[in-house]
């Protein structure tokens, strides 16, 4: 049986090692995607090591309310230039908004939408519910649409203070 | 916006902006959205600013997953 679960371990690291192998190759690119997926596999093997349900395994389906989905900001930045989109800043708080996300949202963010996992494998191997996988992408999505909004709109309204003024 | 439309609507779909952006949202929440989002301009900034969120931490992406991880399906967010 324990022979059993440490095979099914090997596995999954051998699963991982490989899908992570790329990460070498850009190394010398000290990129916010090289970040990413650095953090996205320490999230991964801590989680294969330790095979335990994550800080707080409440099941999403007895999660109170969707209190912190609720949109405030409404600036609408999605046309914005690439050049005003891709700069170091926007990167340093794209950065800083994965960093601030609960641990919980954080891994499934990295494993759907930075590796390409599907929902089915993200929740095999992360041990939870599709359903679970589906909303925190879902809440891990919109809380940096939320912190990126609030950086946007920031910018846009210092911008134009700095017309009025020059 | 001059329709007149239930705002309670805003929360109700929420939570399905994330799987609506996806493309893998059923089809009759994918048609109550999209009523939705005609009638209902914050929706409207939301589900683009969404899609956007996501695309740009996607193009952090340097290169596609070695064989064996099946990608999620980049192409399904819309960018329309
Ligand atoms: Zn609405």
């Amino acid at each position: 049986m324990l022979g059993d679960e440490a095979e099914a371990e090997d596995v999954l690291q051998e699963t991982f090692l490989s899908a992570f192998k790329s990460i070498d190759s850009f190394e010398g690119r000290a990129s916010l995607s090289t970040w990413l997926h650095r953090i996205a596999t320490n999230a991964a093997l801590m989680r294969l090591r330790k095979r335990q349900p994550l800080s707080f395994s409440v099941d999403e389906v007895t999660e109170p309310g969707n209190g912190n989905l609720i949109p405030k900001v409404f600036y609408d930045w999605c046309c914005l230039p690439e050049s005003e989109l891709m700069t170091q800043e926007v990167r340093d708080e794209m950065r800083a908004a994965v960093e601030n996300l609960p641990d919980t949202l954080r891994v499934v963010f990295l494993m759907r939408d930075v590796e390409g996992f599907s929902t089915q494998e993200t929740a095999d191997i992360l041990d939870l519910s599709l359903s679970a996988v589906k909303s925190r992408l879902m809440r891990a999505r919109m809380a940096l649409r939320e912190r990126l909004s609030a950086y946007f709109g920031g910018a846009a309204s210092a911008d134009m203070e700095g017309t009025r003024y020059e | 916006m001059s329709e007149k439309h239930a705002h309670r609507d805003c929360s109700h779909l929420l939570a399905g902006l994330s799987a609506y952006i996806d493309g893998e949202a059923e089809a009759a929440l994918c048609a109550e959205i999209e009523q939705h989002l005609a009638a209902c301009e914050n929706c409207r900034v939301v589900v683009d600013t969404l899609r956007r969120t996501v695309l740009l931490y996607r193009e952090e992406q340097p290169a596609p997953l070695p064989e064996g991880g099946e990608a999620a399906p980049v192409q399904s967010v819309r960018t329309g």
